[in-house]
């Protein structure tokens, strides 16, 4: 066997570059896949959905700190009175949001709410564990003030948005 | 003059050496292109483009005007051929849609009920929003 078996053989480089372009291959593969994976990311902007949706709803009822009254309407459409698309909140919505009007806790109107009604439990649900496919939610109460048969009381608006919009590559 | 070209004792290890360092040019300059190409690409400028017309009209109050810097986005759409510059942003029906080549555009919604007008005003896009007609 001896030293001759390992040393002085004439194929060594023609071995060695078969090994280098398997390096060079996942190399490359590493690097491709990375860029692709960098750059097909999405910029997660639910939270700032479900933020907007709220500052959107609070300040169109409420005015310089007091309900609007037109809430107090049998007829009253968030919709048309808040300029929301109601399409938007149809079937398959990716939006939510619920309105409560309550005065030390008891209600003073019915609720308003819209959207994926699933969300509600799903916004708890995100609260405790980490659930990236969860929508993003955001819960804020307001205090407002109002009229009742000409006495002025004080109410509070408690408003949960949630989106869990991602937006899409339009298919052609 | 025959042994000027051949016979010569640096021959095995010049050519190899020659191979070995072009063909690792041609894989790194590979490398890099790729990775020039991808980060200049559309889809990365359609997405934010997109989010930031559709945040933007939701955080709006009617009559307002906003302005947004498309310059970049005009350049992609130059760059693969995009010939109508009208064709690169849509807003309706509740959809904002950007489009920077001919692969179909990114689209992302938003929830008010404005009155959207887009125009392009040199590098600029120019959103004019409004109530709708009869409210």
């Amino acid at each position: 066997m001896g030293t001759d078996f390992f040393y002085g053989k004439k194929g060594s480089e023609k071995v060695f570059s078969i090994w280098w372009f398997f390096v060079l291959v996942i190399v490359g593969v590493s690097v491709i896949t990375g860029v692709l994976i960098f750059y097909s990311a999405d910029v997660d902007t639910r939270s700032a959905d479900a933020v907007f949706l709220f500052n959107h709803l609070e300040s169109c009822l409420i005015k310089e700190g007091f309900l609007d009254r037109a809430v107090f309407d049998s007829n009253y459409d968030i919709f048309s009175f808040c300029k929301l698309n109601n399409e938007v909140f149809g079937e398959g919505s990716d939006f939510y949001f619920k309105v409560n009007f309550l005065n030390e806790g008891l209600k003073i109107r019915d609720e308003i709410e819209a959207g994926k009604g699933s969300f509600e439990k799903d916004c708890e649900t995100a609260e405790a564990v980490p659930a990236e496919n969860f929508p993003r939610c955001f819960e804020e109460e307001v205090e407002f003030f109002y009229y009742d048969n000409y006495e002025i009381k004080s109410g509070k608006l408690v408003v949960l948005t949630a989106s869990n919009q991602k937006g899409g590559k339009e298919i052609i | 003059m025959r042994n000027i070209l051949r016979d010569k004792r640096g021959e095995d290890i010049f050519y190899p050496v020659v191979i070995f360092v072009l063909l690792n040019l041609v894989f790194f300059g590979s490398m890099i292109f790729f990775v020039v190409k991808s980060s200049s690409g559309a889809l990365v400028y359609e997405q934010a483009y997109a989010k930031e017309i559709a945040l933007l009209i939701d955080s709006s109050e009617p009559l307002s005007e906003v302005r947004i810097d498309f310059e970049k986005g005009l350049e992609i759409a130059k760059k693969n051929e995009v010939e109508n510059i009208d064709s690169l942003v849509s807003v309706e029906n509740g959809r904002v849609t950007v489009r920077l080549d001919d692969n179909g555009g990114y689209y992302y919604d938003y929830f008010t009920d404005y009155n959207v007008e887009v125009n392009f005003e040199e590098n600029f896009v120019v959103l004019t929003i409004d109530e709708k007609n009869g409210d």
